[in-house]
């Protein structure tokens, strides 16, 4: 095995964890937009992990991002009418996101993340230590 | 060749292959129908090869570390998402293997500093 090829491994999962973060974080900003290219209420999004091989005997699997998907819950409607976008009956569509989800999908994102990061430091330690034979 | 050296160096090439399995399972914990992996260390027996001399049952025997490692794959899945890694056990796997490794390092620096002062004659 390459020591090497282990870091990126754990470079795969920074990656992949720092999408996730990102998508989280737009979720959360667009918590009240209504309005979007596409027409309509902002959807959430989530992304979708899969895992790829790194080595030729397959014992490595790095992790990467292979879509993100927008969630088909319905928006919500909520009684606002003096929001521009009410229609005739008073009612605004609203992105269907909890802002609890997002909290507890984002610590789990840090918490993974820095699990990794740690890892990636005692494959450098292992790494440095096998520079030190025989000194 | 060094019966010592060479046992250690198995030692530092099955704990890097099992490192790298680890890693993959940790960075893995997200991922849908991933399954949890692991290298299965076989040891065997083989004294004949070793030449060790044994005048007593009790002797410690040679271990030969064999080299075929096979990658296990666990049946149980307790996550809805088909994946079973936990990160907490992997961390600690992680830990335990690199220390193994750190060890097996040590001993053959250590091996190193006996053959310099046998040569020095100190």
């Amino acid at each position: 095995m390459n020591i090497l090829k282990a870091f990126d491994v754990s470079a795969s999962a920074l990656v992949a964890q720092k999408r996730r973060m990102n998508t989280i974080a737009s979720n959360m900003a667009n918590i009240n937009t209504t309005r979007t290219p596409e027409g309509g209420p902002y959807r959430r999004r989530d992304v979708v992990f899969s895992s790829f091989v790194l080595d030729e005997e397959g014992r490595l699997e790095g992790v990467g991002v292979s879509e993100v998907v927008k969630s088909d819950k319905p928006p919500k409607a909520v009684y606002d009418p003096a929001h521009p976008d009410a229609d005739e009956n008073g009612y605004v569509l609203m992105p269907n996101i909890n802002l609890i989800e997002e909290m507890v999908n984002m610590m789990m994102a840090t918490r993974v993340y820095e699990a990794n990061v740690n890892a990636f430091n005692i494959t450098k330690s292992m790494y440095l230590k096998a520079l030190e034979l025989g000194r | 060749m060094d019966l010592t050296l060479k046992r250690l160096e198995e030692i530092i090439r099955f704990t890097m292959q099992r490192h790298g399995v680890l890693l993959s399972n940790l960075a893995n914990s997200d991922t849908p129908r991933y399954r949890a992996k692991d290298v299965r260390f076989e040891s065997v027996f083989d004294e004949e090869r070793l030449r060790l001399e044994k005048t007593a049952p009790t002797h410690l025997r040679a271990i030969e570390i064999s080299g075929s490692t096979e990658t296990i794959t666990d049946t149980d899945a307790p996550w809805l998402d088909g994946n079973n890694v936990e990160e907490d056990v992997e961390m600690a796997k992680i830990t335990e293997n690199a220390l193994l490794y750190q060890t097996a390092m040590r001993l053959i620096n250590d091996r190193f500093k006996m053959y310099r002062n046998l040569i020095s004659g100190r």
